[in-house]
């Protein structure tokens, strides 16, 4: 059984716009060439074969919206990104006065409650979680085809948390930098929840000739830092949030941060941008794991500017605030433009950079 | 004993026909490393299948460590022990598809309207089954009914929606 | 140690956390008696009901529900062969006979007092642990999670009935049934048939409701009358069933220490523990089982609470969630802020010594709840079942639909129903598709984990202490019986 956790951040993260970072890999690369029709501006797509729920009519009134709301949330209840968004559901219901139900569709790391979302034909009245660049990671990794994720392009709303990838080690280990990791990497056992983290390894592979001698795949990122506090493996890499607990009791330490952008919880933990781990190039793309939404691909201008100024006033209410301070969750706004930017990066980037029949 | 042989070995075909596909499949499909523990447990079908439909050839000292060990066994699973020493069955294997047939049937009503009002639709249709009067017709419906209900009412999981029509509660 | 107990006493007795428990015992025990809906979907719909609660109220709130829904799990496993949850999977074997001869209240009145017990004992025994239980957790490695499996899947040899090459085979096929889906070791999807609603496998709650409670209605469709088919008293049972508990003190401290010690694997602990205090009740007492014996009740239930305290180590210490309903108690901490780690054994044991301490208060609850109102409903069994059958099909379907939302669960129930019934009537053995398919999982990803450790080589399973140890037990368990009866035989001739 998957059990999807996310992590728990006690410090609260300034808005950045986080395009950069991974652009200079990325480029502007054009459009995905292969295969695929390239359909750029996904709005116009409806690729939703099943049922035939006649999408894209009606709503010709000028008031969204016009039925109650959904929350889809493609996890199992009681997960990470559960607890976000029926946070965020019961407080949208406040500054919005409208009705949204929080509906859970898990399986396949998200895609069968994408897929809902795809295919509903709402018309702007779903909106999904998922995350980014997992969402297109997992698309590609699945080989998807029950629905087309380039539908989803310039659908997304808001990015609304951020979680950098960290690696820790046993304390046992005289290992501190990066650099020193890779220079005794023959030696290393590596821990990891897969997923995303085997994109990682990949490009840590291909940009910095990283590749330690074992590489051990956990159930979640939690079991991979019990691992290395057990000293099974050496070092754990997953989102920071995972080793949240046992980094505070000393059974791990943190070794560095994958984004540039450090930590958000733990003070002082250096990137493996840094000169004293030896300056290396970052990905942060693939290394930063940002909490996105989505609605509808049919949705009308109107819909998606709705939502876009809902989230936003979400975000920044008092209750959100305060929420994020009592559990430490946190919380930011991004709105639709760097979203969908950092969206087709992840969709480009993946598909250029990673060799997906490798990983 | 005579009387089941036949569904017995049935069984044990398809464990093998089962296992042996599984194998197959494993074998020329998956990478080595996912594909090792799928083939262990094929493997496991086939060979204990195999041995139990080959079960008259074996010689003795395996044949009464894997066969006739039931004899000696002292655990009983499920026994039905206390219904067949106190009433005879009634027999009623027609009964018993029809029910299958029915249950299939509910599912297949549920995927296209809902759970929720599926529900009615299969008690009503076994009670006609089972005759029962009135009153009975009434009871259980409701009681079926009610607890379907609470499940729409309390969750936020479609069931009182199927692929063709639904209606929310 | 004393003062963090001192200190999480307070803190259950101030305010209004004594109402939360008893609410959250009630709910539980409710929930798990409806096969399908289980504790964990019931948890989930509460959690957000929980945000304006205190965190620690919340936690107790959940943790009581988890706890209740074990025991009440029982019930309709008891009366009607359809466990609630996966931990009452094995108090079929002994429980639903007891009903069919007529002893539904003996059986339940045992349940009540055996989980109570089982809670005591279990929660008791954590509480003491609790200030080195992270060191133990660190001992364990993959290859020993494996080996723990390993003896999970050996019970065959002692509870699968009929010829023991059946048992095999269907074990087999249990094993197979979890590598449907995604594998964990990689990307690769097997046995999907190329749809997505397979990737994530089969459940495994829907496989046992179907194997056992919708099998069991196509059984009782070829008979009349009431489930039970003994005489049935309501009133005589009750003293009668407690002294069946109360006097087997040494089952119920076996069952509750394997509760505790198997509870606390992450992945599969809550299922594999009450089969391995099964198979330990029945290898160590030479009785006959599986007819109705109130030590194969008395087992289980002992067990599968103390199991909810075993649960508890790896969800708290590492944030590691063993099943469904700790990932949503989990979600319940992260939710108010309570970050999981080894420190809730250190610095913050107070915490966690509270929320031991209200499940240990909540036993007493479940002690009174069970005796003076579970024992009545014994009088299902006396109803007869073509009233039964339709409302039992109703809530089996409809509550495995709710599982995921994935029609691939419904199909599994109404499969496994099917095929369950003429496996059982063939006496092939259901228990070993059980035990394969909750271990299967585990066995696979631990085993592959050790491999990839020791660069494939099997020396890793006698590498350590605790693993030569686990190891020994394995072959105990599979040559343990030929060798003492050799051994009787010598000495005897």
């Amino acid at each position: 059984m998957h059990v999807y956790y996310f992590a728990v951040v006690t410090m609260q993260r300034r808005t950045f716009v986080k395009v950069a970072g991974g652009a200079s890999m990325i480029g502007l690369a054009g459009c995905t060439g292969d295969d695929d029709d390239g359909n750029e501006n996904g709005n116009g797509g409806n690729g939703n074969g099943n049922g035939g729920n006649g999408n894209g009519n009606g709503n010709g009134g000028d008031s969204f919206p016009s039925e109650d709301l959904r929350f889809v949330v493609p996890y199992s209840a009681g997960g990470g990104s559960d607890t976000y968004a029926r946070q965020i559901a019961s407080v949208l219901q406040e500054v919005r006065d409208v009705t949204i139900t929080v509906e859970n569709h898990e399986g396949s790391g998200g895609m069968i409650g994408t897929n809902e979302l795809v295919g509903a034909g709402r018309n702007g009245h779903d909106i999904l979680t998922h995350n980014l660049p997992t969402i297109a990671l997992e698309y590609l990794q699945q080989d998807i085809d029950i629905f087309d994720i380039d539908d989803l392009r310039g659908a997304a709303i808001a990015t609304y948390a951020t979680t950098p990838r960290m690696t820790v080690k046993n304390p046992d280990l005289d290992i501190d930098t990066y650099e020193e990791l890779i220079e005794r990497q023959d030696e290393i056992a590596y821990g990891t929840p897969g997923g995303t983290e085997l994109g990682i390894l990949q490009i840590a592979r291909e940009l910095h000739g990283f590749e330690p001698a074992t590489h051990v795949q956990y159930d979640g990122g939690n079991p991979a830092g019990q691992a290395a506090a057990s000293g099974e493996v050496d070092v754990a890499s997953a989102p920071e949030g995972s080793f949240q607990g046992a980094v505070g009791s000393g059974d791990i330490e943190p070794l560095f941060t994958w984004s540039s952008q450090g930590s958000n919880i733990f003070d002082g933990v250096p990137t493996i941008a840094d000169e004293e781990q030896g300056g290396f190039e970052p990905f942060d793309w693939l290394s930063e794991t940002g909490r996105a939404l989505w609605t509808n691909p049919e949705a009308s201008e109107e819909a998606l500017e709705w939502w876009e100024s809902a989230i936003e006033d979400v975000m920044t209410s008092d209750q959100m605030q305060e929420w994020s301070d009592e559990t430490g969750q946190n919380i930011q706004f991004d709105g639709r433009e760097t979203t969908n930017a950092s969206f087709v990066d992840a969709l480009e980037g993946l598909e250029e950079d990673l060799d997906l029949e490798d990983l | 004993m005579v009387r089941e042989y036949s569904n017995d070995d049935l069984i044990a075909l398809v464990f093998l026909v089962v296992g042996a596909l599984a194998f197959y499949e494993a074998y020329t499909e998956f990478p080595y490393e996912e594909g090792v523990f799928p083939m262990i447990a094929s493997g496991i079908m086939v060979f204990a299948a195999a041995i139990w439909l080959l079960r008259s050839f074996l010689p003795g000292v395996i044949y009464s460590a894997l066969i006739e060990f039931e004899e000696s066994r002292e655990i009983d699973e499920l026994v039905d022990d206390a219904s067949d020493g106190t009433e005879a069955e009634t027999e009623e294997q027609p009964a018993m598809y029809k029910l299958i047939l029915l249950s299939g049937g509910y599912v297949g009503v549920a995927y296209l309207i809902g759970f929720l009002w599926a529900t009615p639709v299969f008690v009503t249709a076994y009670g006609l089954f089972r005759k029962f009067d009135l009153k009975n017709h009434v009871v259980i419906n409701a009681i079926a009914f009610l607890v379907v209900f609470s499940f729409a009412f309390f969750t936020t999981v479609p069931i009182d929606q199927g692929a063709l029509w639904g209606y929310r509660v | 140690m004393i003062g963090a107990l001192n200190e999480g006493i307070s803190i259950i007795l101030a305010g209004d956390t004594l109402l939360w428990l008893a609410l959250g015992i009630m709910i539980g025990i409710v929930l798990g008696a409806i096969p399908g809906v289980g504790t964990s979907l019931g948890m989930a719909i509460l959690l957000p009901l929980t945000a304006p609660l205190e965190g620690q109220d919340a936690i107790i709130l959940l943790a009581a529900i988890y706890l209740g829904g074990n025991y009440g799990g029982s019930v309709a496993a008891i009366l009607i062969n359809a466990p609630g949850t996966a931990a009452a999977a094995a108090t079929t074997l002994d429980g639903y006979p007891m009903s069919r001869k007529g002893e539904a209240s003996r059986a339940l009145a045992i349940s009540a007092v055996a989980s109570t017990l089982g809670g005591f004992i279990g929660i008791g025994f954590l509480i003491l642990i609790s200030p080195i239980v992270t060191r133990i957790v660190l001992q364990f490695r993959s290859q020993d999670y494996f080996l723990v499996a390993l003896v999970g899947i050996l019970m065959i040899t002692l509870i699968a009935r009929g010829p023991l090459i059946k048992g095999v085979a269907v074990g087999g096929l249990g094993l197979l049934l979890t590598t449907v889906g995604t594998s964990p070791l990689g990307l690769e999807q097997r046995y999907t048939f190329g749809t997505v609603y397979l990737f994530d496998g089969l459940n495994f709650v829907a496989i046992l409701i179907g194997l056992f409670a919708v099998s069991e209605m196509y059984k009782l469709m070829t008979e009349s009358g009431g489930i039970s088919k003994g005489e049935f008293e309501l009133g005589n049972e009750i003293v009668p069933g407690i002294r069946d508990a109360l006097s087997r003190p040494k089952t119920i401290v076996k069952s509750s220490l394997i509760g505790i010690g198997v509870g606390a694997i992450p992945g599969a602990g809550a299922s594999i523990s009450t089969f391995i205090a099964y198979g330990e009740a029945v290898r160590s007492s030479g009785e006959e089982f599986g007819g109705g014996n109130p030590t194969g009740v008395a087992a289980v239930e002992a067990c599968n609470n103390s199991t909810v305290g075993g649960s508890m180590i790896p969800t708290f210490s590492f944030g590691i969630p063993g099943g469904a309903a700790t990932a949503v108690l989990l979600g319940g901490m992260l939710m108010h802020g309570l970050v999981p780690g080894p420190q809730l054994f250190d610095a913050d044991l107070h915490v966690t010594y509270s929320i031991f301490f209200a499940l240990f208060l909540g036993n007493f609850l479940i002690l009174a709840v069970g005796l003076l109102a579970i024992t009545r409903v014994g009088i299902v069994t006396q109803i007869d079942t073509k009233y039964i059958i339709p409302v039992v099909l109703v809530v089996a379907l409809s509550g495995s639909y709710m599982l995921r939302t994935n029609w691939v669960d419904v199909a599994t129930v109404l499969f496994m129903g099917i095929f369950g019934y003429y496996l059982r009537e063939n006496d092939w053995s259901v228990i070993a598709l059980v035990l394969g398919a909750v271990l299967g999982g585990l066995m696979e990803s631990n085993l592959n984990r050790a491999l990839q450790l020791s660069d494939g080589s099997f020396d890793i399973f006698v590498s350590r202490p605790l693993s030569i140890a686990l190891t020994l037990m394995c072959f105990l368990i599979l040559f343990g019986g030929p060798i003492k009866r050799k051994i009787s035989e010598t000495v005897g001739g």
